[in-house]
C-alpha cells in the first residue's frame, strides 16, 4: 500500500497539471473607433482602438472618413501594418469647412477588411477675428487672428496679393504688406480652404505728410516756455533762450502772412511754467541761472486780448502739469513740493481750491493733455494712464508703442488731441509719431518725422486735420516749423 | 603523516571512524545550500523611456491667467538619477471645439500663461494641445466643462482624528461645503487647495540668546518686535478630495470639501484658506481618485496595489509613448475661508511655541497679504 500510493498521487497531480494548461484563445479581436479627439477646419484628429487578448498580425489598420455614411470615395488614414492591440491615432486634413463627415476604423488582416463602429462630425467654419497693426508701412508685418484656417491661405489687401510668411496652428497668419496702389485705405481679404472672408474695418497705409514752413522767428530759440492756442491762433513764448537770455515777450503765428508776430506780455519771464495750453498759465520760475531758482508765482489768462492776472494758486508749482477741464484751470504736481498734489481754478469763481492727489508723482518731463473728463500722462514705463478728474479713479489704457531709452528718448514728448484721437510722440533723438484712438486705445502709426530730431518741442498746435509743430533745434540758428497733414498720402 | 600503526588502529575501530565520516559529510552539504543560497544583485533596467512628458496644470470658467507646467518627469529609485527638467521651447496651445485657440505664453521654468482674462465656457469642450521642439505632438482627449452647483455656504469645525500615536489624536479643521446635488444629471466634484496664508503668531518675549552667543549663550533675551506675521504654505495634509453623486443624487450636502491638520502653529492665528469648488467629467473624476488612492497609500494590507495611472494625452507621433498629466477643465467657484481661533472648539494643545521675532519663520512678513479681509 505504501508504495501504491504515491504512485496514484503523482499520476492524479501530473493529470491535474496537464488540464490546468490554458488553452490558446481565438485569434479574434475587436476594433473601435473611440473618440474624435479634435477636429478644426480642415482637419480631424480620431482615435481607435483593438481589443485583443493577443497579438495578431493586421497587414494595416488605419480611418475611412467620408462625406457620406456608405463611405464613397473614402479617405483612407492608413497607419500601416501592426500586431498589437490597443489604441491608435489618426490625423488628416485638407477636409472641406462646415461640412458633415462620418469616420470609421478599419483593419485589413488576410486580405479582408474589417471595419469598426462609425462616428459623426462636423468641420467648423472659419472666421476671421481681428488684425494687427491697422495701420502699417508697405513692405512691413501684420498679424491676422481668426480660427480654423485652412491648409492654403490667400491674403489681398485690396486687389493686391500679399506675402503670407506663416500660417501658425490655424488661428494666426503674419502677412508681408504689398506695396500701395496709392490708396490710404483697402480692404483686407483672406482666401482659404475655398471660402473668402473680409475684414470689416480696412486696412490703413501709413499717413502722414510733412512740410515745412518757412516762419522762423528772428533771432529766437525758446526753451521751457510756453505755448497755447484759441481758435485757429497759435501763441509762443515766456521761457528762456537756448543761450540762457531771459524771453519776455510772446508771438503770435499768422497764418494768413505765414510769419510771427511778437506780443506784449505785462509780467516777467516765466520759465517751465505749468501751462494749460489753452491761454492758463502761471507758476514754474522767474530766474534761469542762479540754483535754486527763484519762483515765480504769477498766473495768467490770455482772453483773446490782452493777458489777466489770476490769483495764484495756493501751492508753489514748477514743471508741473497744466490742463482744462470743463472749463477750469488745474495745475499739478512738478518738482516743487509733493509731486501729486493738484490744484483748480475756477475761472467763474475765481478762486483755487484743493483736488484730490494724483495716484502718482508728475512733471512736466512726461507727455500730458487732456480730453473729456480725463487726464491722461504717459510714465517713465510706457505706461499711458487715464484719470478722472472728477472720480479720482485711474486705469493704464494703453502702452506707448516705441522703445523708450533712458536719458535719450524717454523725455521731451508732445502730445495733441485732435477730435477723438491724440497724437504722441517726438520723444528726444527721434522721428516716431503716433495716433492714440481715444475710445478703442488703439495706437496707429504715422509716418516719421522728416527733420532734425536733435530738436526739441516748442509747441505744438491743431487746425483741422493738420498739426503744427514748432522746434528748437540744438545746433540751429533759428527754429524750425513744420506743417503735418494727418491724413495725407503719398 | 599515516604511519602503518595508526592504519592499524584506524581498521580495528572503522565504526567510531564511521560515524565521524558522516558528520563531516552533513556538514558539508549544509554549508554547500547555504554557499548557494547567497543573494545576488539583480541589475534592474526600467522598461519605460527615460523622461516621459509630464503635464500639470487646469482650465477653469474663471477669467485669470491659467497657469500649465511642463516637465521631463526623471526615474525615482534609491540611486539619484535625474532632475525633474521643465520644457521651456514648447509652443501651449488650448483649443475649444468652436475652434477658437488660446496660445500660452512661457515665463519660467516651465510655466506656461494664458492672457490674464482668459477663461472657459460652461458646455465647451476643449483639447490641450502641445508641440516640443523636437517636433513631438501631444493633444488631450477632449473635456467638456459642466457647471458646478452653487454652494450655498462653507463652514468649518475641529476635529479629532485618532492616530497612530495612541497617546495624542490628531487634531485638525474640517471645511464643510453646503449645497444642493442636481438631481437631473451624474455630477462629479473635485475641491483643490490653493496655497493659502496664515497669522504666524510668535512670542518674541520669550526669546533666548542663541548657543554661540559671545558673552551670554542661552540668556533671555526678550525681543520687542514682531509677534504677528503672515505666511503662505500648501495646507497640510495633501489630500485629494474628490467625489460623484451616485450615493447622494439630488440630496442636500453637508460635506468635507477640505481638511486642515493643526500643526500648533496654524491655528494659533488667522487661517486663511483659498481653495477651488470644480465640476469635472467622469473621466477626470477617475483619474483624480486614483492620484488620491495612491496618495494616502499606508503600506498596510488593504491599501489598493500601486498602479500605473494612464492620463489623457497622445502623443500623434508615437501613440505607445507614455505621458503622465491630465488635463480638466472645470467650472469654477472660488472659495475663500477665514478660520479664527475663537470659533474653533478645540485646537492642538500645548501649542507650538515661536520664541523669537516672527520675522525668523520661513516667508514670514509683518505686512498681511493686500487683500487680507477676516
Amino acid at each position: 500500500m505504501k508504495k501504491i500510493f504515491p504512485k496514484y498521487f503523482f499520476l492524479a497531480g501530473l493529470l491535474i497539471l496537464l488540464l490546468a494548461c490554458e488553452e490558446e484563445g481565438p485569434d479574434d479581436f475587436s476594433l473601435f473607433t473611440e473618440e474624435i479627439v479634435n477636429v478644426r477646419g480642415d482637419r480631424l484628429i480620431v482615435l481607435g482602438r483593438i481589443v485583443a487578448f493577443q497579438n495578431t498580425f493586421l497587414e494595416d489598420h488605419g480611418f475611412y472618413v467620408s462625406l457620406s455614411n456608405d463611405f464613397n470615395s473614402p479617405i483612407i488614414i492608413s497607419l500601416g501594418p501592426t500586431d498589437r492591440p490597443g489604441r491608435f491615432v489618426g490625423e488628416t486634413t485638407g477636409l472641406v469647412l462646415g461640412q458633415k463627415y462620418f469616420v470609421r476604423s478599419f483593419v485589413s488582416k488576410n486580405a479582408e477588411i474589417l471595419f469598426g463602429n462609425t462616428l459623426e462630425f462636423e468641420t467648423l467654419e472659419t472666421a476671421l477675428f481681428d488684425f494687427t497693426p491697422k495701420t502699417q508701412f508697405p513692405g512691413e508685418i501684420i498679424t491676422i487672428t481668426g480660427r480654423n484656417f485652412g491648409e492654403t491661405v490667400e491674403v489681398f489687401v485690396g486687389d493686391r496679393k500679399a506675402d503670407v510668411l506663416s500660417l501658425d496652428l490655424g488661428f494666426r497668419i503674419r502677412v508681408r504688406i504689398p506695396p500701395s496702389a496709392g490708396k490710404r485705405e483697402e480692404t483686407l481679404k483672406i482666401i482659404t480652404s475655398g471660402k473668402t472672408l473680409e475684414f470689416d474695418k480696412p486696412f490703413k497705409y501709413v499717413s502722414g505728410t510733412y512740410r515745412q514752413l518757412n516762419a522762423a522767428i528772428p533771432g529766437v530759440r525758446l526753451v521751457d516756455n510756453v505755448y497755447f492756442q484759441q481758435g485757429e491762433r497759435f501763441f509762443v513764448g515766456l521761457g528762456m533762450n537756448a543761450d540762457r537770455t531771459p524771453s519776455n515777450f510772446l508771438w503770435e503765428y499768422i497764418p494768413t502772412e505765414n510769419r510771427w508776430l511778437e506780443e506784449n506780455f505785462p509780467g516777467l519771464t516765466q520759465r517751465l511754467s505749468g501751462n494749460s495750453k489753452t491761454g492758463y498759465f502761471g507758476g514754474g520760475y522767474s530766474d534761469l541761472t542762479n540754483f535754486p531758482f527763484e519762483l515765480n508765482r504769477d498766473y495768467w489768462f490770455f482772453n483773446g486780448e490782452t493777458f489777466e492776472s489770476i490769483p495764484s494758486a495756493p501751492n508753489d508749482f514748477a514743471e508741473s502739469f497744466g490742463y482744462m477741464v470743463q472749463g477750469d484751470f488745474y495745475i499739478a504736481g512738478g518738482k516743487v513740493g509733493i509731486g501729486s498734489v493738484v490744484y483748480r481754478y475756477s475761472p467763474s469763481l475765481g478762486i483755487w481750491e484743493i483736488r484730490p492727489n494724483l495716484p502718482f508723482n508728475v512733471d512736466k518731463s512726461m507727455v500730458y493733455f487732456s480730453n473729456g473728463d480725463f487726464l491722461y500722462w504717459i510714465d517713465q514705463d510706457k505706461q499711458v494712464i487715464q484719470y478722472n478728474v472728477f472720480t479720482a479713479v485711474q486705469r493704464i489704457v494703453a502702452e506707448y508703442p516705441s522703445p523708450f531709452i533712458d536719458d535719450f528718448s524717454d523725455f521731451g514728448g508732445t502730445a495733441i488731441v485732435v477730435a477723438d484721437k491724440a497724437y504722441i510722440g517726438l520723444y528726444n533723438n527721434t522721428r516716431d509719431l503716433w495716433e492714440l484712438d481715444l475710445d478703442t486705445f488703439e495706437w496707429a502709426r504715422k509716418n516719421p518725422f522728416p527733420g532734425n530730431i536733435q530738436a526739441t518741442n516748442t509747441g505744438i498746435f491743431q487746425s483741422g486735420k493738420k498739426i503744427f509743430i514748432l522746434r528748437t533745434p540744438l545746433f540751429q540758428s533759428e527754429m524750425e516749423f513744420w506743417e503735418l497733414d494727418i491724413e495725407g498720402f503719398n | 603523516m599515516l604511519n602503518f600503526y595508526n592504519l592499524i588502529i584506524i581498521l580495528l575501530n572503522y565504526k567510531k571512524y564511521l560515524k565521524v565520516y558522516n558528520y563531516l559529510k552533513r556538514v558539508i552539504y549544509i554549508l554547500l545550500i547555504l554557499g548557494f543560497s547567497c543573494i545576488d544583485k539583480y541589475a534592474f533596467e526600467s522598461a519605460e523611456p527615460e523622461g516621459l512628458l509630464n503635464v500639470e496644470g487646469h482650465l477653469t470658467t474663471l477669467p485669470k491667467q491659467h497657469v500649465i507646467r511642463l516637465s521631463r518627469a526623471d526615474k525615482f529609485g534609491p540611486e539619484f538619477i535625474g532632475l525633474n527638467r521643465p520644457i521651456t521651447t514648447a509652443t501651449v496651445l488650448i483649443k475649444d471645439d468652436v475652434g477658437n485657440v488660446e496660445q500660452l505664453e512661457h515665463t519660467e521654468s516651465g510655466l506656461y500663461l494664458s492672457r490674464p482674462d482668459f477663461a472657459a465656457e460652461i458646455g465647451r469642450r476643449y483639447n490641450l494641445e502641445i508641440e516640443l521642439i523636437d517636433g513631438s505632438r501631444y493633444i488631450s482627449s477632449p473635456e467638456e466643462v459642466f457647471e458646478v452647483p452653487r454652494l450655498d455656504s462653507v463652514t468649518y469645525n475641529a476635529i479629532r482624528i485618532p492616530s497612530t500615536d495612541r497617546l495624542n489624536d490628531e487634531i485638525g479643521v474640517e471645511i464643510v461645503g453646503h449645497f444642493q446635488d442636481p438631481e437631473d444629471q451624474p455630477n462629479f466634484y473635485f475641491w483643490n487647495v490653493l496655497i493659502s496664508d496664515y497669522q504666524l503668531i510668535a512670542e518674541p518675549e520669550n526669546n533666548h540668546n542663541g548657543p554661540n552667543h559671545p558673552t551670554c549663550p542661552r540668556c533671555p533675551n526678550p525681543l520687542d518686535c514682531c509677534r504677528v506675521c503672515y505666511r503662505s504654505e500648501l495646507p497640510k495634509p495633501t489630500n485629494i478630495i474628490t467625489t460623484d453623486d451616485t450615493d447622494f443624487n439630488g440630496n442636500y450636502q453637508r460635506r468635507r470639501i477640505a481638511y486642515i491638520r493643526d500643526n500648533g502653529l496654524r491655528f494659533k492665528g488667522i487661517y486663511r484658506l483659498d481653495m477651488q469648488h470644480l465640476s469635472v467629467g467622469q473621466e477626470a473624476h477617475r483619474y483624480l481618485k486614483l492620484i488620491g488612492q495612491q496618495l494616502n497609500l499606508t503600506g498596510s494590507v488593504f491599501d489598493p496595489p500601486p498602479a500605473n495611472i494612464r492620463g489623457n494625452f497622445i502623443n500623434l507621433n508615437n501613440v505607445e509613448e507614455q505621458v503622465l498629466g491630465y488635463f480638466f477643465v472645470s467650472d469654477e467657484i472660488p472659495i475663500r475661508v477665514y478660520i479664527e481661533r475663537e470659533n474653533l472648539e478645540f485646537v492642538l494643545s500645548p501649542v507650538t511655541g515661536f520664541p523669537t521675532d516672527c520675522r525668523a519663520g520661513r516667508g514670514a512678513s509683518i505686512n498681511p497679504p493686500i487683500d487680507w479681509n477676516p
